[in-house]
């Protein structure tokens, strides 16, 4: 705790308040880990697997705590993984033979599976934003999509030395500016009429435009497309939403930048510096120059040229610094009647998955006022509610909100009784003794637990249980 | 330190601090004692001249915070029957705004830990989901459905009795 763990947390924050925030919120528990250098993780050009070189700590083995080799991950053939990206403390792997990312913690030892893209498209780099102050525990992975493909006629051959005398000038100054990407598509499909209609963008802004490049190279339009397009449309994946989605981003600036530039050796670069990336300050810094780079409209993001330093795309990943954290969520929820709260799941994926799986939610979203009393008779199977009776949309046969008949229950048709409850959970019996089933007549979910195997359900079993039995406490 | 009394501006120190975009705003130390993070922070002797700086709040929502923030601490001890209606009027009419500053307001209030504005939000929130379908709730927060229709069926099957105002009478029993 002495070290500060990110931008976003002042160090000015003083000792108490760092006792009060730690204390008070188990969810920063992922900013616990080691703040010290544990040991440096080399990930090579040419050999698959990154190596772990700790410092020569006390007592434990030469990996320490943090398991360097990634042990954890899936190893045999048909089994091929590499590292592609890394950030604060993750390290984002190339598994299944390239078809799927995954994300994993080497400190943790754990390793989420991304899903599988919608449309598996080529990119040209993976890339992993993931800020523990801010964001934790969640994280986004972007995809740079590739250059779009060279047209099918290719009449220019590859000159590196007109590239090398092209490099040299201003990038900027060299652009007509904005072109229409739209049309630069269409002409390139119409086949031949490309040099019209670049003309014609020419012609519309005679003042600003420069003289025609020197190099025949120039008049390719595939070269002089714009790029990236307007607006740059990335695939993400959300930790939070669990999902693949396209984000576009928007320039900032006036700088535009064509094919050609992303080609400075005049053919895709696909070296080691591709794969170089920066997270910081809730902007993603990515080396795209020279990287075999694909396209594809509104905005809500930013990107930019960095001032300073031509090669780094800087895509401003908004949006993700601050989610609403778990217990703020927690308490929403708290609030809803059961009822709503199961409208609130058919709302969108997101929903869903904040209503339904979030076990730790679960204890939380139960009504906290006394809404009834169930009642199990010894004689008689079935349980009956017998609730307040409260506003409008109370009803005698449903008992409110809480479904206190168990209707939910699937197999009502069938002999099954109420066994067991403990603090609103009821233990039912779903299967003529053999079967049990546990459900919440306030959510009105029911797991149904495995059936016993055959031996262990005689007949003897059942006749022991009387309505003594049933007395169980749990504290 | 100071606790907070009724006339806050005059007898207490002024505190400020700094939103995410760089502006400065100003409150009595007594207002400022209603975040939890801000507290902590004069009671470390982290308070000076510059302003406090809050790294993730933006300078609208800093505003609402302040605005709250004051108000309450002028009226936070010795509360008539009268003072305390229009504190809870005021809160009502300040917690009527759009989705997309409630949604500042929740995540900031909790940063800085205001308790009692992190609870109004909270309620306008389950409030703004409450007894309302889930078109409505769609329409609400802006979100799209990305269920496919198969999944919607699903999931709307699963919990078919919540849109069910009355129920026919039980089939148990």
């Amino acid at each position: 705790m002495q070290q500060a763990p990110g931008p976003h947390t002042q160090e000015r924050v003083g000792r108490r308040a760092w006792r009060a925030l730690v204390d008070g919120r188990a969810l920063l528990l992922p900013h616990l880990l080691p703040r010290s250098v544990h040991g440096v993780l080399l990930n090579y050009i040419d050999h698959g697997r990154p190596h772990l070189f700790s410092r020569p700590s006390s007592s434990s083995s030469a990996t320490g705590r943090i398991d360097g080799n990634l042990s954890f991950m899936p190893n045999g053939d048909g089994a091929w993984w590499s590292v592609v990206d890394h950030c604060d403390g993750l390290v984002l792997c190339d598994v299944q033979w390239g078809s799927r990312l995954a994300v994993c913690n080497p400190a943790t030892r754990r390793c989420a599976v991304l899903p599988p893209r919608a449309e598996p498209t080529r990119y040209s780099g993976a890339y992993l934003a993931f800020d523990p102050a801010a964001s934790a525990p969640h994280y986004e992975v972007f995809l740079i999509p590739n250059l779009p493909e060279k047209p099918p006629p290719p009449p220019v051959r590859p000159n590196l030395e007109a590239h090398r005398r092209r490099r040299t000038f201003p990038l900027q100054h060299e652009m007509a500016g904005p072109f229409c990407l739209d049309k630069m598509f269409s002409s390139l499909e119409v086949n031949g009429a490309e040099e019209t209609e670049v003309d014609e963008e020419f012609e519309q802004q005679p003042a600003e435009s420069p003289p025609t490049p020197p190099s025949s190279m120039d008049d390719d339009p595939y070269s002089l497309m714009e790029w990236p397009p307007l607006p740059y449309r990335l695939e993400v994946f959300s930790s939070r939403t669990g999902q693949w989605e396209e984000r576009a981003f928007v320039r900032e600036g006036e700088k535009v930048t064509t094919v050609e530039d992303m080609l400075p050796l005049g053919y895709a670069y696909r070296g080691p510096r591709r794969g170089y990336s920066v997270y910081w300050q809730g902007a993603l810094y990515v080396h795209c120059r020279g990287a075999f780079v694909t396209s594809e409209t509104l905005s809500d993001e930013d990107f930019q040229w960095d001032s300073d330093n031509d090669d780094f795309l800087a895509i401003e990943v908004g949006g993700m610094a601050l989610p609403v954290p778990d217990d703020v969520l927690a308490d929403i929820l708290r609030r809803l009647p059961p009822r709503s709260l199961a409208v609130a799941q058919c709302v969108c994926n997101t929903w869903r998955f904040l209503v339904d799986d979030r076990a730790l939610l679960r204890p939380r979203i139960l009504p906290h006022s006394v809404h009834g009393v169930v009642i199990n008779y010894i004689d008689h199977r079935r349980p009956h509610l017998f609730s307040r009776p409260r506003s409008s949309s109370y009803s005698a046969a449903t008992g409110g909100e809480i479904d206190g008949n168990l209707s939910s229950v699937p197999s009502y048709r069938m002999n099954w009784h109420v066994m067991d409850h403990c603090d609103s959970l009821l233990l039912c019996d779903i299967g003529w003794g053999d079967r049990l089933c546990v459900c919440n007549p306030a959510t009105r979910r029911w797991r149904p637990g495995a059936r016993r195997p055959r031996a262990l359900s005689p007949g003897s079993t059942s006749r022991s249980l009387g309505p003594r039995r049933r007395t169980t406490r749990c504290s | 330190m100071a606790a907070a009394t009724d006339d806050a501006g005059d007898s207490n120190e002024m505190i400020r601090v700094v939103s995410s975009d760089g502006e400065h705003f100003e409150m009595p130390e007594a207002a400022a004692n209603l975040s939890l993070v801000l507290r902590h922070m004069i009671e470390d002797d982290c308070a000076d001249a510059a302003g406090i700086p809050l790294a993730v709040v933006a300078a609208k929502p800093l505003a609402k915070i302040v605005d709250y923030c004051t108000k309450h601490a002028a009226k936070s001890s010795g509360l008539t029957i009268e003072e305390a209606e229009e504190l809870k009027r005021f809160d009502a009419e300040f917690i009527e705004v759009d989705t997309d500053m409630l949604y500042d307001l929740l995540v900031a209030a909790d940063f800085m830990g205001v308790e009692g504005l992190s609870k109004l939000a909270v309620q306008r929130t389950a409030d703004l989901i409450k007894g309302k379908t889930p078109e409505q709730n769609r329409e609400t927060f802006g979100i799209v459905n990305d269920f496919t229709p198969e999944e919607e069926e699903e999931i709307c099957k699963e919990n078919e009795w919540a849109f069910q105002i009355t129920k026919p009478p039980s089939r148990l029993c």
